[in-house]
């Protein structure tokens, strides 16, 4: 009689800990794809206050907020001047039918910068120059849905010295130890890429798209000693 | 890991070189002058572009008597990467078969494609195609080069091709590519850049550059152009699945007592 009621103690007091490490590990996995989904709206919605300073982080980053141009009623040139971004500046808004929001566009890329938005890597050409402009971003985050992109939809990059558009020409598939498609090129394109999906985060495929130029329109005329 | 380590390093000298000359001056040399020499040691295309990026960002904070010194550290840095040493007696080569060298001091390298090279005293002497260069390992490619003259070695180095400086870079020996770093933070840190090894594991390496103000200006993941766009969940994963592997079978556990209390009484 007394080892019975033992062992109802024992089931009354182990119970709710056992309940709780199974609701804890289900929340965890069924919760991680909403958390990556709310923290992309939360850094658009709340960009500013939400942001690590270098200060706090102590890597010396300045993340250079700006206000992109979303309308411009002025004159348009196909060639004009570009105002070059410094390291972790963000300098252009991405969007495109796959995405429900405009994505921003910081240049340069480290793991910081990630958090914020797309990153352009440094070792390609900024927009609307010739050659290959490389865009990547996270795929749990602002790039979750890059893989929506088909040949023939539209790109759009807005930036304070232009708007530039590009249709989407190839959709691609290639090893993260495959550097072709994000060294530089003669012809001028834009290389959006991601991550494979991948249930464990981390993959070694790339998926990504291929865009040509089908618009360009510049804010200002060409300045001289503005472009390579 | 060398590949990558000599193309961060790469990085960095591209950068701080084109950073540090003006695009066009009233006489001939242009920033398009440093890419080539760049090119020339074999560096890459990206971090060429991210040079040239660094110097647009801000063409006029950089002098004109600069340009000159770019070019000559970009020279500097390529000469860390090979020079020229003591003659060492030749050790028969087994891989390639054919034409003797014409020097009388030289060492007798048969060569299958060999490339002609002719001295400043007017005389020729023969080395081997830059495919058989490329293929061979840091120590035979050394091997080779000190089985010739001092004099013989420069112009072989001279002579290299930016695929075979780059395929040098490729296996040039840790201790070796750091002394280079070394040097190139000392040369970055005299133009008010500040270069630290961020991270460095047996898979990547990175290099940030930060101004005198403490302030980032350019991050090198060496040469990995292809960004790590994913998140690594598997510590989340394996907590999540160990909490519920636990659960279950803590609910086994006490069903399977609860049971044998049953039928106990």
């Amino acid at each position: 009689m007394s080892k019975k009621k033992n062992d109802n103690i024992f089931i009354h007091i182990v119970t709710p800990f056992i309940v709780l490490a199974l609701c804890v590990g289900i929340l965890i996995v069924s919760l991680i794809k909403p958390y990556d989904k709310l923290k992309v709206y939360l850094n658009l919605a709340f960009m500013d206050n939400l942001k690590s300073t270098p200060e706090n982080v102590g890597s010396g980053l300045v993340v250079r907020d700006n206000e992109i141009v979303d309308e411009f009623d002025g004159v348009t040139y196909e060639n004009g001047e570009f105002i070059r971004p410094q390291f972790g500046e963000l300098y252009a808004m991405l969007s495109c039918s796959a995405f429900d929001t405009p994505i921003p566009v910081y240049w340069g890329s480290n793991s910081e910068l990630f958090e914020l938005g797309a990153c352009q890597s440094s070792g390609s050409v900024i927009i609307g120059e010739n050659g290959n402009t490389v865009i990547s971003a996270h795929e749990d985050t602002f790039f979750a849905d890059l893989y929506k992109l088909k040949t023939g939809d539209t790109v759009t990059l807005k930036t304070n010295y232009g708007i530039f558009r590009y249709k989407v020409k190839e959709t691609m598939t290639f090893n993260k130890k495959d550097g072709k498609y994000v060294a530089p090129s003669d012809t001028s394109k834009l290389t959006l890429y991601t991550c494979k999906r991948d249930i464990l985060g981390n993959s070694d495929e790339r998926i990504g798209v291929i865009c040509e130029p089908s618009e360009k329109k510049f804010y200002k005329k060409a300045g001289e000693g503005s472009t390579k | 890991m060398h590949r990558r380590f000599l193309q961060a390093i790469a990085s960095i000298l591209s950068i701080t070189a084109i950073v540090s000359c003006p695009l066009v001056t009233s006489y001939a040399t242009t920033a398009d002058d440093v890419a080539a020499v760049a090119r020339s040691y074999g560096y890459s295309e990206e971090d060429i572009q991210a040079g040239y990026n660094e110097y647009y960002a801000n063409p006029d904070a950089y002098p004109s008597e600069v340009l000159d010194k770019a070019i000559a550290k970009l020279h500097e840095a390529g000469q860390q990467i090979i020079t020229t040493g003591q003659q060492t007696p030749q050790q028969p080569q087994t891989t390639t078969t054919a034409a003797a060298p014409n020097c009388n001091d030289t060492p007798e390298i048969p060569v299958t494609d060999g490339i002609v090279i002719t001295m400043k005293d007017g005389s020729n002497f023969t080395r081997i195609s830059r495919e058989e260069f490329i293929a061979m390992t840091y120590e035979q490619k050394m091997e080779y080069i000190r089985s010739f003259t001092p004099e013989q070695q420069q112009a072989i180095i001279d002579n290299l091709s930016p695929e075979e400086y780059r395929s040098l870079m490729k296996q040039t020996p840790a201790d070796q590519k750091l002394q280079i770093v070394n040097t190139l933070s000392e040369a970055a840190n005299a133009m008010g850049i500040n270069i630290t090894v961020d991270e460095i594991t047996d898979d990547s390496l990175t290099i940030a550059m930060r101004n005198d103000k403490g302030e980032l200006v350019n991050v090198s993941t060496a040469g990995a152009k292809v960004e790590d766009t994913g998140y690594d969940r598997r510590m989340l994963f394996a907590v999540a699945f160990s909490l519920i592997a636990f659960g279950l079978s803590s609910v086994y556990y006490v069903l399977k007592r609860m049971n044998r209390n049953e039928m106990e009484s």
